[in-house]
């Protein structure tokens, strides 16, 4: 398999504005926390991304984010696998989107990884080394 | 009777959570004398073979049994034990 095409927050910006789906795979506590501030924002946590990920397009641009850039590379990884051409990885997450002072709502406390093993909820004080 | 060896896998990245399903599953197997052949599969591609994305994942001669979560000793000697 080819490698995940990553782009930055500034491009993913850009790319939403010109018409790219954002989807957000962080947990429903984290994004409960802080989230993205823009219309149509997809909310498929990582934990159940396996389950759902038929629910993304296939015919449009997509753009994987979470907190640092981690759990969404596997999901860009995973889409991928199962044919996704047009899924991209945001570099760094949220945690850069909120440093780049883009659109957001509330306030993001952490400023880690998320873990991808296992069902996130209460773990997250994980360093995000586990994958 | 022939036994037939159960093909046992399991699928993470190596975290904490991997290698506690790991010797759960390997406690499981000697206590109950199943016969089983376990593998740990760490690599990311074939993991995302079986469609598993949330880690660590049990499969069983093939099947994906579990996925996302360490079950408890109960439910993995179910798991192992109940036939394709």
């Amino acid at each position: 398999m080819n490698s995940a095409v990553e782009v930055c927050p500034t491009t993913a910006l850009k790319m939403i504005g010109e018409g790219a789906l954002l989807i957000d795979v962080r947990e429903r506590d984290e994004v409960a926390e802080a989230s993205f501030d823009l219309p149509g924002v997809m909310l498929i946590p990582y934990s159940e991304f396996d389950e759902r990920f038929r629910e993304i397009p296939t015919d449009r641009e997509v753009i994987i984010a979470c907190n640092v850039g981690e759990r969404s590379l596997m999901a860009t990884r995973f889409l991928m696998h199962n044919g996704y051409r047009n899924a991209v990885n945001m570099q760094f997450g949220i945690v850069r989107w909120a440093e780049k002072g883009f659109p957001m709502t509330g306030e993001l406390k952490r400023k880690t990884g998320g873990c991808c093993c296992g069902n996130q909820s209460g773990s997250s004080s994980s360093s995000g080394s586990c994958c | 009777m022939q036994t037939i060896m159960k093909q046992v896998k399991i699928l993470g990245t190596g975290c904490a959570k991997c290698r506690q399903l790991a010797d759960a599953v390997k406690a499981v197997i000697a206590s109950e004398g199943i016969e089983a052949e376990v593998e740990k599969v760490e690599d990311i591609q074939k993991i995302m073979a079986y469609n598993v994305l949330s880690t660590p994942a049990l499969v069983v001669d093939g099947e994906v049994r579990s996925k996302g979560r360490v079950p408890g000793l109960d439910e993995l000697k179910d798991l192992l034990i109940r036939k394709s």
